[in-house]
């Protein structure tokens, strides 16, 4: 009788654990409460994500990163890429975005939002274009299915990629024209580019059509001039207003003006520094934009004859001014000039910028040179140097008037119209190059100086395209990839590296990141056959085959510019 | 506390020196064993006090007694102790028997049974007792440092900081291999990821939980090493399991209380060392070669991180911080004498750690119970840092009948600081202290406040005519005052268990295991800090909990010659976690009012916060079986099966076995009385792993904000539906000895473990969408050895000395990764890194290899190739097409083994113990070098260049010397020359001064052919076309190797010198014991590396998980975990009523 009691308790001590355990379902309580659920995602906080991913890259690498240092903007006084050797940074920003834009697209269509469903169109359609402009060959067709059946994705041509990114762009554009009356709305705050307004994001498609219509100008004139032509007749950005540029907010770095010295460290703003090539072209045509995008040299070097050094001697700072003895200098001294300074380096001289306002750094100095130049008494990496120009101290801010992220602007799409004219594939070929100046002193804050500007030797239209492109240039700072891509395409203005970089011309392409050589190697071997080879290829060792800066593709093959 | 103990202290020496001698009387007698054999040596003492004698060569002893009342306790190595009334005899012969007392040792094994230690198949090892009470540890842990095998134990910086513990090597490549910590049967929470910060560059380890356990709480530990020994803890039990069991009111009869006080002081007296010849600049200039400025003298360029400027303590005049008010008013500075300083060793404290403890306890028939109470106060090494701790602890028990008994373990503690210092680069005041140049005086510093902008900006050197609020550098002074980590932790764990003897066959537990942390912290960062310069505030609150139900039905039968017991068990675990976060955003625009530490006093769009929960759900059955036969074979059979809710519907049950089976062969053989014990042992399991909640269904996450937009964004990592758990197959075989009744101890173990199907993510090209993918792959193949020899060379009744050895060796492969992956890294740092590929071993680290010559035609073979401005090229290809590795591995960061001494030798009242620990092996990279050096902060690196003034013709002499200076054999990265011409330097214009701080690389100029045949343009020999570069300029930034040192080292973990006082003299006044003690602890004795870095502390705390590895440390790489060497001398009291 006791043992059975003893067994009753057993049981019931059992049974008592066996409800404790089964409360809820094992597999149910896996079900990740951190995160939303991809099918229930609203496209709105997508497409926000990649607005600003897109926004925060093409910013990046418009004002301090190598493209602005290729484009001869800017230039760093150290770790820089003053070599002219930058292979590129990767493309994980781009197909990042990607998958996020991807995902935007399904839930739009999921949901028949037009709206939503158009800018994830042109999202990614600027995405891919990117990612052609800089790789050429790229993954399209197959890239970003690696949910569902291809972890290896081929490569597809660039002609196909361009051809298909604007044929989406084209789609993108009449979905939201064919369906104006009817679009869902987009939530203005999440809207960082256009606020929810759908006629901008139509200007916007079309003026992004054109670019690349034009991209391919050299390349395959034919399709270019009727795409050109039947772009030139959609709605464009007519006006800074209807632009797209993007203010930085300056919260944190990620939509901070890049390289400022406020979220960062001071010597973020002090190590890009002006580069001479643009300074020299600004002084040449007296443009006022020096005085906005640089600050004047902190301490001036005259170099002169030895009576009038103050109080004698050989080399005295005065009121502001360092004095040179001009006997004092030893033979491997020059004055900088802008002709003759590129073979004054390659003898050997070290070059004294006596210039009193703005001071840049020629580019693609050797070793140390873009720290020690000018005589900096104290020589040191992100130290500072008082006899080179710094940048405008507004780039040291997070945010400010002028700080955006400049996409596509009002100047590019002129510029764009302008040159189309010369081609024949438009008009107004005047007026087009006339606003884009116009544009670009408005979007600077200096619009009441355009007049004055205008009359400066060099400035009044020519009719040449090498004038439009200076000035598309000039206007494109900040804007250094595309400024790079129209140097790419036109060889204009007519940029060379400097005495000492690794190769004489400039590199055209980015090299394949190391991930997909690694991880999709097949994919990626078969896509270098699509490469030219150039004379320049390998000028730099240490690539695999023909992947490198210098090879071309098939964008430059069989035409003549740049190099 | 201390304090006042010592009238009393001297009050019971002078009591002990006088003794109390009254009538005494002779007893005499003759000890023998049960064969007749007379013993010498035998101990004979009073009982109660240190009288004693021993007995003769013919095993004859006298001694005097008080009275009839005297108790004689009779002792003997590998006897039973007798303890005998003297009554009236006068004449008291006796029988020693054989004791097998410490064979038939009893330790607590898995789910808290206890065996027989004979009867088991697998190894464990425990340590107890005065073990851990001689020396007190912040960590429990760092008291088995050297003196457990098969474990190697690791501090990641001062007391406070995280304790790692790996058992048998690492088995996991996504976790952190920390063993699982069982307490009086609760399972607790213990990670190595504490380590978190507000504010960039503000990483800081707020220790691992496993430090909140009160080490004078802790009776004993035992580590279950292997899987056979852990295998019924399942998919827990892959690392191993270290079962800590608490003190309980068990351990005497009656009513006791116990007080325990010690201090330590931790005075330092080694430091980095950094060199005291340079001031900050980059060229040492002289007055005679400076150039020009508006001053007329040379200034130094406080900007520069270099040290290379004007030479310290020659006289020369500089202008340079700090500048007087006059100077600053006038705008004219004056140029001051240069001098260095000795700013580390005015910089850290002495570091100051009071425990105290007290404990009660009461031992009835029914009940027992011990209540403690602990409180910990640490004072760091840093200004301002400090760590404390109470803890309270309630152990009871309760007999309701013969049968049934309730009994409960409750723990709580609360662990707290007002500021812990922040690691690696950026608000760590260690490396602001040595990174301040040496013309400096950190004692200027003191004042951190920038006078006329107190609470705004620091006070840090700036060259004169700047503006000083633009600094660079933090002052040390302000890092540890003005950002403050301060934290506060509870912890509550416990259980509540009933046991019923339903038969005295059968019996039945059932428990309740409950565990719960809560971590509040708080980071104030005031303006001025130069990653944060609008100062920084957050609140991070964690919770963890964890509760456990487990039952347990044991059947035990002995018939005849067979012992026969079988168990059943159950366990259900949940565990729950939430974080939330509140913070400035890193980076952004800091508080709106300066110094106001409020949420609200941050702007909205600069709010940064995080909440983030975890639930998990683990259901378990077990069962074990065990046969032992005639003490002579015994066999254990378990199996477990766990369901994971983190897994897939159809993979979340799995079955784990193990076997295991112990021969005595000194019980089947009579091997004379020498032999004590002859075992073998073997044993084989299979356990696992489960996987972290959520790896199975990807969500979207919160990509911060644009203005007012919220982003959302697809992660990157592909998620993995199908996941099954990982899983580890080990044996092991293994054997212990004993000799000589019991006084030479031997035991070894040989074991291998093979980790299959390893969660973790591989990488996967981009353009897929996805850069990296879960999956279950890879087999990692651990092998060792452990080994403990113990010896007790000494014992009589006034003499006893012990001495044990412990090794362990492991040594851990990669087999298989997943197709197509052909190296798994746990982190890449310093331009090489922690990276393992296929058939080679976890730990390797890897570097960029040097260009040199490869073409055996040439004579220049093996030389590095210049480049034409005078530095070496580097590869930093990792492997080739084929996926074969061509970086150079460099080193590994795990020791080749590891050997613990302990000794122990007590005459009388008095002992003293010893514990050493030599780590043989290994390697780490010191970034604190590697960023220092490049700036030529230290003597060693001034030390490295060659001078080469008197060698005659330098590029004869380099020839004549090849092996050493050009060839790959020899030294790495060599470079002649010097700052100054004194030192060897070579001209060098530059900005059109000439000094002579020119070196050069040796090596040779030129390039390939067409054919690839190597065409040499110039020798760089210190010829004609060498290619000098200023030396500040050349440092091989390149390359891992540059910073690379060995690990090995000699520690003294402990050493205690303690005197029990006379227990008779005590009594009269109610003290049961006291013991005073003098120690000290964690002594480096010896690094072969010799640069004042502990290699232990090469562990890099970071604020995400690292590569593959799934800790926030990085292993065998440190950046400024640089404490000083210190000295402690500590003392203790214990005190029992």
């Amino acid at each position: 009788m006791r043992t059975i009691k003893k067994w009753i308790g057993t049981v019931l001590a059992l049974s008592f654990f066996l409800a404790l355990s089964c409360d809820n379902d094992i597999t149910e309580i896996n079900k990740n409460p951190n995160g939303v659920n991809l099918d229930e995602a609203n496209p709105s906080f997508l497409l926000a994500e990649v607005m600003a991913k897109t926004a925060k890259d093409v910013g990046d690498k418009g004002y301090a990163e190598p493209l602005a240092a290729f484009v001869q903007y800017v230039q760093k006084d150290s770790w820089g890429n003053n070599e002219y050797d930058w292979e590129g940074s990767g493309w994980e920003t781009y197909y990042n975005n990607l998958r996020t834009a991807d995902l935007a697209y399904s839930r739009s269509l999921e949901l028949d939002m037009k709206f939503h469903q158009a800018v994830a169109m042109i999202m990614k359609a600027h995405l891919f274009g990117l990612l052609t402009d800089f790789y050429g060959d790229v993954p399209y067709s197959e890239a970003l299915r690696g949910d569902s059946d291809v972890d290896l994705p081929k490569y597809d041509a660039q002609e196909t990629i361009y051809k298909g990114i604007i044929a989406e762009l084209e789609a993108a554009s009449a979905l939201l024209s064919g369906n104006q009356s009817q679009l869902e709305p987009f939530l203005p705050s999440q809207d960082i580019y256009f606020q929810g307004d759908s006629e901008r994001w139509i200007k916007y498609a079309n003026s992004l059509t054109l670019r690349y219509y034009m991209r391919l100008s050299e390349k395959d004139p034919s399709f270019a001039s009727a795409g050109v032509q039947k772009t030139l007749a959609k709605p464009l950005i007519a006006s800074v207003d209807e632009e797209c540029a993007v203010p930085y907010v300056g919260v944190s770095p990620d939509d901070s003006q890049p390289s400022n010295g406020r979220s960062g460290t001071p010597s973020d703003f002090t190590r890009v520094k002006p580069c001479q090539t643009l300074v020299n072209v600004l002084d040449g045509l007296n443009d006022p934009r020096r005085a906005i995008w640089f600050a004047p040299v902190a301490i001036p070097i005259k170099v002169v004859d030895p009576a009038e050094v103050p109080g004698g001697g050989g080399d005295v700072l005065d009121n502001g001014v360092r004095y040179i003895n001009s006997d004092s200098l030893a033979d491997n001294f020059t004055i900088y000039d802008p002709e003759t300074w590129y073979q004054d380096r390659l003898d050997g001289l070290t070059m004294i910028d006596t210039s009193s306002v703005y001071v840049g750094i020629p580019v693609s100095n050797q070793g140390t040179e873009p720290y020690t130049y000018n005589l900096n008494p104290q020589p040191t990496q992100g130290g500072n140097n008082v006899h080179v120009s710094e940048m405008n101290a507004q780039f040291n801010e997070v945010e400010g008037p002028n700080l955006k992220a400049r996409i596509l602007s009002y100047a590019e799409v002129s510029f764009l119209k302008a040159e189309a004219a010369l081609k024949g594939w438009g008009t107004d070929a005047e007026e087009n190059y006339n606003n884009g100046i116009q544009a670009s002193f408005d979007d600077w804050g200096i619009g009441a100086l355009v007049s004055e500007y205008m009359d400066n030797d060099g400035v009044a239209f020519d009719g040449s395209t090498e004038q439009v492109m200076e000035q598309k240039w000039i206007a494109n700072f900040s804007s250094a990839s595309e400024a790079y891509m129209d140097w790419r395409r036109t060889g204009l203005p007519n940029l060379r590296p400097g005495p000492f970089a690794k190769s004489e011309v400039i590199p055209v392409r980015f090299v394949y990141p190391d991930n997909d050589r690694n991880f999709n190697r097949e994919n990626y071997n078969a896509a270098l056959s699509s490469l030219e080879t150039t004379e320049h290829t390998d000028d730099v060792p240490g690539y695999v085959e023909n992947d490198t800066p210098w090879s071309k593709p098939w964008v430059l093959q069989g035409v003549t510019e740049p190099w | 506390m201390k304090k006042r103990n010592l009238p009393i202290l001297t009050l019971f020496f002078f009591s002990m020196l006088i003794g109390t001698l009254s009538a005494q009387r002779e007893v005499t007698g003759v000890v023998s064993d049960t064969s007749g054999e007379l013993l010498p040596g035998v101990s004979v003492v009073l009982k109660g006090t240190v009288t004693g004698v021993t007995t003769n060569f013919d095993g004859n002893y006298s001694i005097s007694v008080p009275d009839n009342a005297s108790v004689l306790v009779f002792s003997y190595l590998g006897m039973s102790v007798q303890e005998i009334a003297v009554g009236n005899r006068s004449i008291i012969d006796v029988t020693m028997e054989a004791s097998s007392q410490e064979l038939d040792e009893v330790v607590v094994t898995a789910l808290g049974i206890s065996r027989e230690k004979k009867s088991l198949g697998y190894a464990v090892s425990e340590v107890g007792g005065d073990d851990i009470d001689n020396v007190p540890q912040e960590n429990a842990l760092n008291a088995l440092s050297g003196k457990v095998s098969g474990v190697a134990i690791n501090s990641t910086g001062a007391p406070g900081s995280s304790v790692s513990m790996v058992i048998r090597g690492s088995t996991s490549l996504s976790g952190d291999n920390q063993p699982l910590f069982v307490i009086d049967g609760v399972p607790i929470f213990n990670t190595l990821n504490n380590v978190g910060g507000v504010g960039s560059d503000n990483r800081v380890d707020y220790g691992n939980a496993i430090s909140d356990i009160n080490t004078d709480d802790i009776a004993s530990m035992t580590v279950l090493k292997g899987a056979s020994a852990a295998a019924l803890y399942g998919s827990r039990a892959g690392n191993g399991v270290v079962l800590i069991t608490t003190k309980s009111g068990k351990s005497r009869k009656g009513l006791g209380v116990t007080i325990n006080s010690s201090t330590v002081f931790d005075i330092p007296y080694l430091y980095l060392d950094t060199q005291t010849k340079y001031a900050a600049g980059s060229r040492p200039y002289t007055p005679d070669n400076f150039p020009t400025n508006e001053y007329g003298a040379i200034q130094i360029s406080e900007t520069a991180s270099a040290w290379a400027g004007p030479a310290l303590n020659q006289g020369i005049k500089a202008i340079h911080w700090p500048y007087t008010a006059q100077e600053l008013e006038s705008g004219i500075p004056v140029a001051r004498e240069l001098r260095s300083h000795n700013n580390a060793r005015n910089f850290f404290n002495t570091a100051i750690t009071t425990t105290n403890n007290i404990s009660i306890q009461d031992n009835t028939e029914k009940i027992n119970y011990r209540l403690s109470y602990n409180n910990l106060k640490n004072k760091g090494f840093i200004p301002n840092t400090d760590l404390n701790k109470h803890s309270i602890n309630l152990n009871s028990s309760i007999n309701l009948n013969s049968a049934i008994s309730v009994s409960s373990s409750l723990n709580y503690t609360k662990t707290h600081s007002d500021n812990r210092p922040a690691g690696n680069r950026g608000a760590n005041p260690i490396q602001a202290m040595y990174e301040l140049a040496p013309h400096i005086d950190v004692r200027d510093l003191k004042q951190y406040w920038l006078p006329g902008f107190e609470g705004l900006f620091q006070n840090s050197p700036f060259e004169f005519g700047d503006d000083p609020t633009e600094t660079e550098w933090n002052n040390p002074y302000y890092l540890a005052n003005e950002v403050n980590n301060g934290f506060v932790r509870n912890r509550f764990y416990g259980n509540v268990r009933g046991d019923w003897k339903i038969t005295d066959d059968f019996s039945a537990m059932l428990r309740y295991n409950y565990d719960e942390i809560n971590e509040q912290r708080e980071t104030k960062i005031s303006s001025g800090y130069t990653n944060e310069i609008n100062g920084a505030y957050g609140i991070t609150d964690l919770f963890r909990k964890e509760i456990n139900v487990d039952f347990l039905l044991t059947y035990e039968k002995k018939f005849d010659n067979w012992d026969f017991s079988v168990s059943l068990g159950g366990n259900q675990r949940k565990f729950d976690a939430s974080t939330v976060s509140n913070a400035t955003k890193n980076r952004g625009q800091g508080l709106l009012t300066p110094n106001l530490f409020t949420l609200t006093n941050i702007a909205p769009t600069n709010l940064d916060f995080v909440s983030n929960k975890q639930e998990k759900k683990v259901n378990s059955l077990y069962g074990l079986a065990s046969i032992g036969f005639m003490d002579m074979f015994y066999l254990d059979v378990t199996g477990r099966n766990d369901w994971s809710s983190t897994l897939p519907n159809s993979n979340n049950s799995y079955f784990y076995p193990s076997i295991s089976g112990s021969l005595l062969l000194n019980n089947v053989f009579d091997m004379g009385n020498k032999v004590s014990l002859v075992k073998l042992r073997a044993g084989y399991a299979e356990v696992g792993n489960d996987t972290d909640p959520y790896n199975l269904q990807p969500v979207l996450n919160s990509g911060g904000t644009w203005g007012n937009a919220s982003l959302l964004s697809v992660p990157g990592n592909l998620l993995n539906a199908q996941l099954k758990p990982e899983s580890q197959t080990s044996w092991e075989v293994g054997t212990d000895l004993a000799f000589f009744g019991n006084r030479l101890r031997l035991n070894g173990t040989y074991y291998e473990s093979d980790n299959r199907d390893q969660i973790f993510p591989v990488n996967n090209p981009i353009s897929s969408g996805y850069d990296t993918k879960f999956i279950n792959a890879g087999l990692l193949s651990s092998k060792g050895v452990e080994a403990g020899l113990n010896a007790t060379i000494l014992a009589n009744s006034d003499w006893n000395w012990d001495m044990g050895f412990v090794f362990t060796k492991n040594r851990t492969k990669v087999v298989e990764l997943a197709d197509g992956m052909n190296s798994i890294t746990l982190w890449t740092d310093a331009k090489g890194g922690a990276i393992t590929w296929l058939g080679e071993e976890i730990g390797n680290i890897i570097d960029a290899k040097m260009v040199r010559v490869e073409d055996p035609n040439s004579p220049y073979d093996g030389w590095p190739i210049i480049d034409d401005e005078g530095f070496e090229n580097s590869d930093s290809t990792l492997e080739d097409e084929d996926g074969n590795r061509v970086a150079p591995v460099i080193g590994n960061f795990n020791p080749d083994f590891i050997l613990g001494m302990t000794t122990s030798v007590s005459y009388k009242n008095w002992s003293l113990s010893m514990n050493f620990d030599w780590r043989k092996g290994g390697q780490f990279v010191s970034q604190t070098h590697w960023y220092g050096e490049s700036d030529m902060h230290t003597q060693r690196w001034l030390d490295k260049l060659h001078n080469f003034n008197g060698v005659g013709d330098i590029p004869t002499y380099l020839k004549e010397n090849e092996e050493k200076f050009l060839s790959a054999d020899g030294e790495f990265y060599v470079l002649v020359g010097g700052p100054t011409a004194e030192e060897g330097g070579f001209p060098v214009d530059d900005g059109g001064i000439t000094l002579s701080d020119g070196v050069f690389m040796p090596g040779v100029q030129g390039e390939y052919d067409d054919n690839g045949n190597f065409v040499a343009t110039t020798e760089n020999l210190g010829g004609p076309g060498t290619a000098y570069t200023r030396y500040q300029d050349h440092y091989g930034w390149d390359f891992t190797r540059t910073a690379l040192f060995d690990s090995d080292f000699v520690k003294l973990r402990e050493i205690s010198l303690s005197y029990t006082l006379p227990s008779q003299s005590l009594q009269q006044i109610g003290i049961q014991d006291m013991t005073i003690s003098l120690f000290s602890r964690n002594v480096i004795l010896w690094t072969k590396a010799g640069i004042g870095i502990d290699p232990e502390m090469a562990f890099q705390p970071e604020s995400e998980t690292q590569g593959r590895s799934g800790i926030q440390f990085k292993q065998g790489i440190e950046r400024f975990n640089v404490n000083p060497f210190s000295i402690p001398i500590g003392f203790k009291v214990n005190l029992s009523f």
